[in-house]
């Protein structure tokens, strides 16, 4: 079976139990890190970064006071579920992520063609993620404390990255819940960040008829994981000398990773942006020059004879289409003589 | 005579401009066309007889794998039937010359892809006056054989695809387009950056638009697929062709193997799939009886450079006389042919187009693009999983991007200990004698080698 | 209620300001129970105790549950941590309570898990609305409390011990809907008895509970007959994830019972935080309905805080079905004679606070996000396809 449907049967499964798990009491937690929205109501667990930013929109005297040792606990939680799963989280688990995959599926099977981001244009947007990693770390703070000697900010702030995140508006609806599609106009930063929450998820959607993942470039979640990249249990390893920098790995890659394809040199392949989700490996024909690990022990390889197993099961026609080729009617071609 | 090349020049570009085909070349004065005759005949001849010479000593080896047969059937046809290389059918021939034109759009287009790069000192010689002194002969070669018309195929070619990947083949263009409709596909030379790359998507679909205009047919995306599929098929019975090389018996002898590799320039890709599986599991077989074509004691000989093509076995030849095992090669002619494969990503044309288009260029180890590191490495995987004991450069007299190439490389290679045979030569047997001596002198040397480092013969 | 003469309402209320202080002790006015107070001291919160932190704009709507504030298990706003940390210095004492969990690694795991827990929090308030004292008043001590788990398994809490505050500190661990009672004796210089009565529901997330082992061992019986009001708002269902609140503009229907038996023809009243006020009479099945209204328009800016609603309604010991259901449930303590002497007229008093919000229709736009939204799509798409579109015709090829 190839990976990719797997990981498709996965994410939705993943998808399932963390929206609709609250409904049979299921629940994994408050510090998961994949956004499993906060505003689904019957979810099975939810997302790290909105308890995150109300932990850190609590004035200093009790945040490093009375609430140290729960938010260190908290913290704590994280880091375990960032250390076992890492990546992972982003490429299997994400419902954000698997909203984003299905939409793709719907462009391949509509014949939309994809689209890629320029080189250079992806090298420039890198910075983004962790501009918002570092706005929705000093926003909050800056409503609970004075920052600075800066006058405290609005409350209307709050939890800034989860009013702009796509999945506040999308992933509620799976309960027919549309009350998170809206314009606030109760002040000006309601106002700004409604908006800018609509243009996120209109981009969102359109998005995802244009290119894989597109959101998941700008995820500060991402930015987050991507911390354990080096120490997670999950890697991904590539051996350079197998390499023929054939550049399927790059081209497979749904986050557009140009370092998976061109560099010899390094080891572990979990770059920033990656999210695990074995593509490359998939594509890969060249026998053990991308190995998923998983504590350091071969978990999945490349190899050609599942390269091709795997391109063989790849868009397949409905009906044999090689007769069109081999045997083609020569009397249909006309003569340019 | 520098103002007859003029003129003709001019007639030719002439005629590249108008876009009329020349079905048949108009010499420009009778005694050229007895020339042009006479060196057709001579070409003809001189093929058949070093063509047959090829066989007989064939016929005189032992142990040869029986499902060479289809193979040795095309090869035959040079000289007993040149117009029946190539399978009959009634699809438009599409020539191509490098690598770097993907065939499944050619299989996709309803066309057959025949790779014309030649192989015969004879035809070089025939097509040497159209150059300079020092220059590739197997553009020579090339060029002769669709100047005389003596392998019907160069001329039947309802379209020429030529990528300007070395300067011999930018200019090549010019000279083919006498006899046949020629297209230029510029390949960049840059592999790292992205405006070559998307140049290069630009020109595989520039390709796309010419070959539907050639064929008359729409390259669609299911077409496409199953054209991929196909050359999938091709490239799985090669890549366990090139594994079973790997083993430690040599089951198959270089020379063989090549010529397997070479035949997949006229056949079909359905036809050499098939033949190709016959042979695996023969080869298979031998390996389960332990049949090798060379005694353990041959010291494993890596043969890289510039291209071997049929009928200049020269190279191959002499290494496995002179007692060693030719077990691979990093060759576009053979061991590069099929080696790298596209992927479908999303089953969308557009994607499908790119996926060729990075298979035909990204990979590819020829020294005309400026990455080096490719082929290096390559070839410290090959040595590895061939267990290489000697590596042989094969430079063509003319071929300057290999030239240019060996003395990094050869100091590498030389660094990580490897035993290395610069041989610079080109298709004339001429220099066959002395290139004898200098072969059994380095597989005498990888010998004493092999019992000094203690390994068992 | 038509205000027509402004200067005799005033006259009025001074007249009763010049009346409080005499009497003494006067009138205790009615009972109530409001979530909170555990955000006070995590320095945020207002002043109804609707579990408001700093910071908390309207994201705080679907972090809360019902109207209650309790911190359910999902949810951990900026109230979860300190009163988690509570929890834990206060897990020595936990043990002393009376659990019908019989298998002693059940009660670890449930007490483990408790403590993990946000304790639900609410207070006994006592005043005449819409003057409500928050202090803590020490009659308030001597308030009788009762809590009715989902499980059916009950808990009656220690009134000098738990203070005017109830604290449910397995608060998310049953799913389920919380009951809590609370009762007060007392009286007034003119010796008239005053029986006071308020109850409060907090719906949970949680794990579902086994069927009750042993139903009602520990139920905690009523000492009286239960003069209460039940809400009768519409359920939201099994889904105890799902957010209950109530808004401005809901109906809220309500139903008047003593003990078991409805009372008809009871004057009802409503009374904002403000000092509106409405009544109503019950029907013959002792329901009545209240519109929430909007207590005032956003004149300056828009206040999401909510807002207090209390209902009340009283019934004196003349009342026939008092004395119907005294004798019936309690014919032992009418004859005992002691402090209810048949001579001292008796009050019976209910009361139900509610913390209702500000609809937010009144500054959301829906329809304005969905245009918005659709725009966004339909320009971002098409935007490509042009793009695409002047590609293939030139810049490709």
């Amino acid at each position: 079976m190839r990976i990719d449907r797997i990981r498709l049967l996965v994410q939705a499964l993943c998808f399932v139990f963390l929206i609709y798990g609250g409904l049979l009491g299921l629940s994994i937690g408050t510090a998961i890190p994949t956004m499993s929205c906060i505003y689904a109501e019957g979810r099975g667990g939810s997302c790290f970064l909105y308890p995150f930013q109300r932990f850190l929109s609590l004035p200093w005297s009790s945040l490093f006071g009375s609430v140290a040792a729960a938010f260190l606990i908290y913290l704590g939680t994280f880091f375990i579920w960032a250390l076992v799963f890492g990546k992972t989280f982003c490429g299997w688990i994400c419902p954000l992520g698997f909203l984003q995959d299905l939409l793709t599926k719907i462009r391949e099977a509509m014949g939309i063609d994809g689209s890629r981001f320029a080189w250079a244009t992806r090298d420039r947007f890198q910075w983004v993620k962790y501009a918002l990693l570092v706005l929705l770390i000093l926003l909050p703070m800056g409503i609970g404390n004075s920052l600075l000697g800066l006058p405290r900010f609005t409350p209307d702030l709050a939890v800034p990255f989860c009013q702009i995140c796509p999945g506040k508006p999308f992933i509620p609806l799976f309960y027919g819940d549309t009350s998170h599609i809206l314009i606030d106009f109760s002040s000006l930063t309601k106002i700004i960040m409604t908006s800018l929450s609509m243009l996120i998820a209109g981009l969102f959607l359109a998005a995802g008829f244009v290119k894989r993942r597109y959101l998941c470039a700008f995820c500060p979640m991402a930015a987050l994981l991507s911390l354990f990249d080096r120490i997670g249990f999950v890697g991904l390893r590539k051996k350079g000398e197998a390499c023929t920098r054939c550049g399927n790995c790059f081209r497979a890659c749904p986050m557009e990773i140009r370092e998976i394809a061109d560099l010899r040199d390094r080891k572990h392949m979990v770059t920033q942006d990656c999210m695990l989700c074995l593509r490359c490996i998939e594509v890969c024909p060249e026998d053990k020059a991308l190995q998923a690990t998983l504590l350091g022990f071969p978990v999945f390889s490349a190899s050609a004879e599942g390269f091709l197993k795997r391109q063989a099961r790849t868009a397949v026609l409905p009906e044999s289409g090689n007769k069109s080729v081999k045997n083609a009617d020569p009397g249909t071609i006309p003569s340019e003589h | 005579m520098k103002q007859t090349g003029i003129q003709k020049l001019i007639r030719i570009r002439e005629k590249m401009i108008t876009g009329k085909k020349g079905d048949t070349p108009h010499p420009l004065n009778p005694a050229d066309a007895d020339t042009e005759a006479r060196v057709a005949r001579r070409l003809s001849l001189h093929l058949a007889m070093s063509v047959r010479e090829i066989f007989d000593a064939i016929s005189l080896e032992k142990n040869r794998p029986a499902s060479m047969a289809p193979f040795d059937a095309v090869f035959r046809n040079f000289a007993d039937a040149p117009d029946q290389i190539l399978p009959a059918t009634g699809r438009k021939k599409i020539g191509i010359y490098c690598m770097a034109v993907p065939e499944e759009l050619i299989y996709a287009a309803g066309a057959l892809p025949v790779r014309l790069c030649a192989g015969s000192s004879d035809a070089a010689e025939a097509g040497e006056a159209l150059f300079p002194d020092v220059s590739c002969p197997m553009v020579k070669a090339a060029t002769g054989f669709t100047r005389t018309g003596v392998l019907s195929m160069y001329r039947d070619c309802d379209l020429v695809i030529i990528p300007t990947t070395c300067d011999w083949k930018v200019k090549l263009g010019e000279l083919l387009s006498r006899h046949v409709p020629v297209m230029m596909l510029s390949v960049p030379k840059l592999k790292a950056a992205e405006s070559s790359r998307r140049f290069w998507y630009a020109e595989i679909r520039r390709l796309v638009q010419a070959l539907e205009k050639v064929t008359g047919k729409r390259i669609t995306r299911k077409r496409l697929r199953t054209a991929m599929g196909l050359l999938h098929e091709a490239q799985q019975e090669f890549r366990i062709f090139q594994t079973l090389r790997m083993d430690d018996l040599c089951l198959i002898r270089g020379r063989d193997a090549a010529a397997v590799a070479n035949a997949w320039f006229y056949m079909d890709a359905a036809d050499w799939t098939h033949a190709a599986r016959t042979l695996n599991e023969e080869l298979k077989e031998r390996k389960a009886q332990s049949l090798a074509t060379t005694p353990p004691s041959a010291p494993r000989i890596l043969l890289t450079g510039s291209p071997v093509v049929f009928p200049n076995w020269k190279i191959p030849d002499l290494i496995e006389n002179a007692g060693g095992a030719l077990v691979c090669d990093e060759l576009c002619s053979s061991g590069r042919l099929l080696w790298d494969m596209a992927c479908i990503d999303e089953p969308l044309f557009e994607d499908m187009l790119d996926a060729l288009a990075d298979r035909a260029v990204l990979p590819c180890t020829c020294p005309v693009f400026t990455d080096t590191e490719d082929r290096r490495t390559k070839l410290f995987r090959m040595i590895q999983d061939y267990k290489v004991e000697g590596v042989v450069h094969h430079v063509l007299k003319g071929c300057h991007p290999y030239d240019m190439e060996l003395r990094p490389l050869e100091a590498k290679l030389a660094a990580a200990g490897v035993s290395q045979l610069k041989i610079e030569t080109d298709y004339s047997p001429e220099d066959t004698e002395p290139l004898r001596t200098r072969v059994e002198a380095f597989v005498e040397t990888l010998k004493g080698r092999r019992l000094r480092m203690g390994k068992s013969a | 209620m038509p205000r027509t003469g402004k200067p005799a309402v005033f006259f009025l209320l001074f007249l009763c300001l010049l009346l409080i202080p005499f009497s003494a002790p006067a009138d205790p006015g009615f009972l109530f129970l409001t979530p909170g107070p555990e955000m006070r001291r995590s320095g945020g919160g207002d002043s109804q105790g609707g579990g408001h932190g700093s910071g908390m704009g309207l994201e705080r709507k679907k972090g809360e549950e019902g109207k209650t504030g309790a911190e359910g298990k999902g949810h951990p706003g900026a109230g979860g941590p300190p009163a988690k940390a509570e929890t834990h210095r206060e897990g020595a004492g936990k043990k002393e309570d009376g659990k019908t969990d019989t298998d002693k690694k059940d009660t670890d795991k449930k007490e483990k898990r408790a403590a993990m827990s946000h304790p639900a929090h609410f207070s006994l308030l006592l005043g005449t609305p819409p003057e409500i004292r928050e202090t803590a008043l020490p009659e308030l001590l001597s308030a009788e409390a009762a809590i009715l788990r989902p499980d059916l398994s009950g808990q009656t809490l220690q009134p000098r011990e738990e203070g005017s505050a109830i604290r449910i500190r397995d608060a998310a661990l049953i799913q389920g809907t919380y009951h809590l009672k609370a009762s007060l004796k007392t009286e007034d210089g003119e010796a008239r008895r005053y029986r006071l009565f308020t109850q409060a529901s907090m719906r949970n997330t949680g794990e579902k509970a086994d069927p009750p082992a042993e139903t009602g061992k520990d139920r905690p019986k009523n000492p009286l007959p239960w003069f209460s009001i039940e809400d009768l708002s519409p359920d939201p269902g099994g889904n105890f994830a799902k957010i209950h609140r109530k808004y401005t503009g809901d109906t809220l229907p309500l139903k008047i019972r003593l003990g078991d038996t409805p009372l008809p023809g009871l004057p009802v009243t409503l009374t904002t935080g403000g000092g509106w006020s409405q009544t109503r009479t019950t029907d013959e099945a002792g329901e009545v309905t209240f519109t929430l209204i909007k207590e005032s328009f956003h004149d300056r800016g828009v206040r999401k805080q909510p807002i207090a609603f209390y209902v009340t309604a009283e019934i004196r010991s003349t009342h026939p079905l008092f004395q119907k259901e005294t004798e019936e449930e309690h014919p032992s303590e009418g004859g005992s004679g002691g402090p209810s002497s048949p001579e001292k007229e008796e009050i019976l008093r209910t009361g139900l606070a509610l913390s209702v919000h500000p609809t937010p229709l009144d500054w959301e736009s829906r329809a304005t996000g969905f245009y918005a939204l659709v725009l966004v799509t339909l320009t971002v798409a098409l935007g490509t396809a042009l793009r695409r579109r002047r590609r293939k015709a030139g810049a490709w090829i």
